[in-house]
């Protein structure tokens, strides 16, 4: 059974880094998504116009300098391979019932609505924080149901962890108790820019379909930079 | 007499129409007769053979507030209770109070009911669902297996 104790296991590592992003947070566009209540530290001026329906970073995050392994097998060195596209970034783990998959069925129905110029773009690129249990094929499989060109990465728990860190995201090894194998998964999206490789804008898990088809051609435009 | 058959047939179809309708409401809800009712359950079409989501909506009409203690389901022997924190973490529900003239939703990102080593689900099928509450009487609803990326309108 899950108790509370994994959980503030995770705040208390998430306390820090979340701080520091918060703070770097300039504004949150008005977009009628309601905010889950973790995120309510966000310093947020309704007034600051902002292009997007994203939370925008003032001081932007840079895209993790990382090899992992991709559904294939290979080496995938993520700065190189998702240079020029509009990258769109994840941690999470194929056995989430909930937040996981909504947000990859989300980013696929928002890439469907899109002319194939603008998807040919965009890389979603899914890495595991269950590296035990998320082999290449079970990403490939479990990727598959959304969009086969999402782009799925596993590899050593500790390099997939200091990944996740260069970018706020606090995972935590996977804890089995008793019956229950205890996960956590990025509570967020970031987006880089293709060309500086920087996130700009992050997205909660909160963000709807329409918020990321708003914001993707701009992100495309280069309206970030 | 053309223009009554026409007229006879725009009938026949509208009157098909309403009772499709009607049934159609008929399985997305279920009364327990308390003033508890389920409307709008679904369940997304598992990507992971291993795990699914179940969502639903509970109104409570009634003048007191509920409590709903757990959800059984015909899809597996393994279904809990949990919510999604915006941290990137999930913790088990034991319970869920439903207030008086209030409703409270299973939604995306939120509450929702983990359903563990499913049967194999496709959409198009059903899945049972079970809610049991205290000191009211349980309600069973048939929820559809929906598309994986299916979002209720308005919804999160």
């Amino acid at each position: 059974m899950r108790s509370s104790g994994g959980r503030w296991r995770v705040c208390r590592l998430a306390a820090p880094i979340l701080a520091v992003l918060m703070v770097a947070v300039v504004s949150v566009a008005g977009c009628g998504t309601s905010r889950p209540a973790g995120a309510a530290a966000i310093i947020s001026d309704p007034a600051t116009r902002s292009p997007y329906r994203g939370t925008v970073l003032q001081v932007p995050l840079k895209e993790p300098d990382v090899r992992l392994t991709d559904t294939g097998g290979h080496t995938f060195d993520l700065r190189a391979r998702t240079k020029g596209k509009l990258t769109l970034l994840y941690f999470g783990y194929t056995h989430c019932p909930d937040v996981c998959p909504t947000t990859m069925a989300d980013l696929a129905a928002t890439l469907r609505q899109l002319p194939a110029a603008q998807q040919a773009r965009i890389a979603v690129v899914f890495v595991t924080s269950d590296p035990a249990r998320d082999t290449p094929g079970v990403i490939r499989q479990w990727l598959d149901s959304f969009n086969a060109s999402f782009i799925g990465l596993t590899g050593p728990f500790p390099v997939i962890q200091t990944a996740a860190k260069s970018v706020g995201v606090p995972i935590v090894a996977p804890v089995t108790k008793g019956n229950d194998y205890q996960v956590t998964h990025g509570a967020e999206v970031l987006a880089f820019d293709p060309t500086d490789q920087l996130a700009h804008v992050v997205y909660t898990s909160g963000t709807t379909s329409a918020d990321y088809a708003h914001d993707l051609p701009v992100l495309l435009s280069g309206g970030a930079s | 007499m053309r223009r009554l058959s026409l007229v006879l047939a725009c009938a026949l179809v509208a009157g098909l129409g309403i009772a499709l309708l009607v049934a159609g409401r008929h399985d997305s809800a279920a009364t327990g007769g308390t003033g508890l009712s389920v409307v709008g359950a679904y369940v997304p079409q598992p990507a992971s053979p291993d795990v699914a989501a179940a969502y639903f909506t509970v109104r409570n009409n009634g003048g007191t507030a509920a409590r709903l203690t757990g959800v059984r389901t015909d899809a597996s022997h393994e279904a809990m209770m949990h919510r999604s924190d915006a941290g990137g973490g999930m913790q088990m529900v034991d319970s869920v109070t439903v207030p008086a003239h209030g409703s409270v939703a299973f939604a995306r990102g939120g509450l929702h009911v983990m359903i563990t080593n499913p049967r194999r689900l496709r959409q198009g099928d059903s899945v049972r669902l079970t809610l049991t509450f205290s000191g009211a009487a349980p309600i069973t609803v048939t929820a559809p297996v929906t598309s994986v990326d299916y979002a209720p309108p308005g919804s999160g």
